[in-house]
């Protein structure tokens, strides 16, 4: 328990868990909506706001914030109106945002920021400061969800009958992405944002096989997320290993055992059920 | 009962791109019809549908319900969509999915009341599905929930229900019960319902229009050989069995193929 003493570390630990309830409860969305490749242009367009931050001199964590929102809000627009093609405007801007901010950050004067802190999170340097704004996102977060909660279920279950109910999908949509957004700006800071994507989804794959409801689903991928984000810190801490992809590589090694146990899991019942049919 | 205007549309034309999906779309019918729309695929049923609705809007023309626009006659009209029979497995329990009627739209009265409660209750013991009101909708069989989408259409109240192809995936005996539940909704509510049934449903609608990009109204419910082929614009063979006239499956099939491959 020696690790513990140190206040960096426990900022990882407390970071890692307000991260993680925030993935648990918007991976869920991403997931049963389908918004994994959106989450992931608004993960990497969010670079291009580090380098504004440093080429205009304001904090980068400002820049992820603004740029992750206005992202959000933009690629919200495009895809709101089901045109085809938004898969490849997503991609591009993807691609753009990542390039504007490599190449913001060559021309800003004099400082070099470290890029690999973005690609792959700094959880260990996480300070009081960032807790707090953390801590403030995670619970407006929750709280909006918890409003919003049966628009959102009907949103993302039946869009249409949603709509004949006389609720405004195209805000709540809106709203959904946001919130992905917000989590976004938090989870750079955990993984990186490269990996961003695994922790919005790998827990909730997982989750939705385990829950029957969407709020179990929000459980289940919290607690899965939070389970990989603290044993993913303690082992990096352990190894001297980077603690981001340590959290993505634990989580996706389960993501294999699960998935390849509820396959032989699955075959074992067909042969069972196809035994027991012949004995009858 | 009758007299009031139910659903209308003068003058409407829908087109995807530059598509044209449906031209100069003109009808009328009362409150108490019981309407079959029937027509091939790709014809523009379900656009029909969802213009009526207000999910879609013409490019001309204007869509009545009750004399208002879709939108102001929300909470008056509800919808029984397609179900996909490989429709993905989302986690939500088919007592949730019922309620799902009974939302409001209001974001800060979010919470059931003790009446939408029982009204969920009341639809759940009616189709029959209150023994699985705690299981995922992906585990029940077909009709167990194509019950469920008609009693969440249900607990909204609706004067006019809309259905679309709500047969498909349910078995012959399964789609008469169907078709005794909605002719006992009749009594009272309007419905319009998309169907390929064409013999089946014969004895249980008032009125039929055949969809093919135009829209050709019929005012009884009696669907006849010319009738089929006006719209079909091919020969339709017809098995004739005491009132029951049915379309050879395989034949329609056909002719759905043709109609794609001549562009139709």
């Amino acid at each position: 328990m020696s690790i513990l003493e140190f206040e960096f570390f426990r900022n990882a630990l407390a970071a890692g868990l307000l991260v993680s309830i925030a993935c648990g409860i918007l991976g869920t969305f991403v997931v049963v909506n389908r918004l994994v490749f959106i989450a992931g242009g608004i993960a990497h367009a969010a670079y291009g706001g580090v380098g504004l931050a440093l080429y205009f001199g304001f904090s980068p964590v400002l820049g992820t914030f603004l740029m992750s929102i206005l992202s959000s809000l933009f690629l919200g627009a495009i895809t709101l109106n089901r045109k085809s093609r938004s898969d490849t405007v997503i991609g591009v801007f993807w691609a753009a945002g990542m390039a504007m901010g490599v190449i913001l950050t060559d021309l800003a004067p004099g400082y070099n920021v470290d890029l690999m802190s973005f690609l792959f999170g700094s959880i260990l340097s996480v300070s009081r400061t960032d807790l707090v704004l953390m801590a403030v996102m995670t619970t407006v977060i929750a709280l909006v969800v918890a409003v919003l909660f049966r628009h959102l279920q009907i949103m993302s279950y039946d869009e249409d009958f949603a709509k004949i109910r006389g609720i405004r999908t195209d805000r709540i949509y809106l709203a959904l992405l946001l919130m992905i957004g917000v989590s976004v700006v938090m989870t750079i800071r955990i993984v990186g944002l490269i990996l961003v994507i695994a922790l919005l989804t790998i827990p909730t794959y997982i989750a939705e096989s385990l829950a029957s409801t969407l709020k179990g689903m929000i459980l289940y991928s919290s607690g899965l997320a939070v389970v990989f984000t603290v044993s993913g810190l303690v082992l990096s801490y352990r190894f001297n290993l980077t603690t981001g992809p340590t959290i993505i590589a634990i989580a996706s090694l389960c993501f294999a055992l699960f998935v390849g146990f509820s396959e032989i899991f699955r075959r074992y019942k067909t042969v069972r059920d196809c035994s027991t049919a012949e004995q009858e | 009962m009758t007299g009031e205007s139910a659903l209308k549309a003068s003058g409407v034309y829908f087109s995807y791109g530059s598509q044209p999906v449906l031209t100069d779309v003109n009808m009328e019918i009362f409150a108490g019809d019981f309407l079959a729309l029937i027509g091939p695929n790709g014809g523009g049923k379900t656009t029909l549908m969802k213009l009526f609705m207000g999910l879609l809007t013409p490019d001309r023309g204007e869509i009545r319900i009750f004399g208002k626009s879709p939108r102001e006659a929300l909470g008056r009209f509800s919808y029984v969509p397609q179900v996909k029979t490989n429709e993905y497995d989302f986690p939500v329990l088919v007592k949730e999915v019922v309620l799902m009627g009974r939302l409001s739209s209001s974001l800060f009265s979010s919470r059931y009341s003790k009446a939408d409660l029982e009204k969920t209750d009341e639809m759940l013991s009616l189709f029959e599905i209150k023994d699985v009101a705690n299981r995922k909708i992906g585990e029940l069989s077909g009709g167990q929930r194509q019950r469920a989408f008609i009693a969440r259409a249900l607990a909204a109240e609706p004067d006019l229900l809309m259905l679309d192809e709500p047969s498909s995936g349910i078995d012959s005996e399964g789609q008469v019960k169907l078709y005794e539940i909605l002719k006992k909704l009749n009594e009272k509510m309007t419905i319009v319902l998309i169907s390929h049934d064409v013999g089946v449903i014969q004895k249980y609608i008032k009125s039929v229009a055949c969809v093919n990009k135009r829209f050709f109204f019929h005012g009884d419910s009696s669907i006849s050989p010319e009738m089929l082929e006006k719209v079909y614009h091919c020969p339709v063979a017809l098995l004739t069995h005491g009132h029951d006239l049915r379309i050879l499956k395989g034949h329609m099939d056909e002719l759905e193929k043709n109609h794609e491959h001549s562009g139709i």
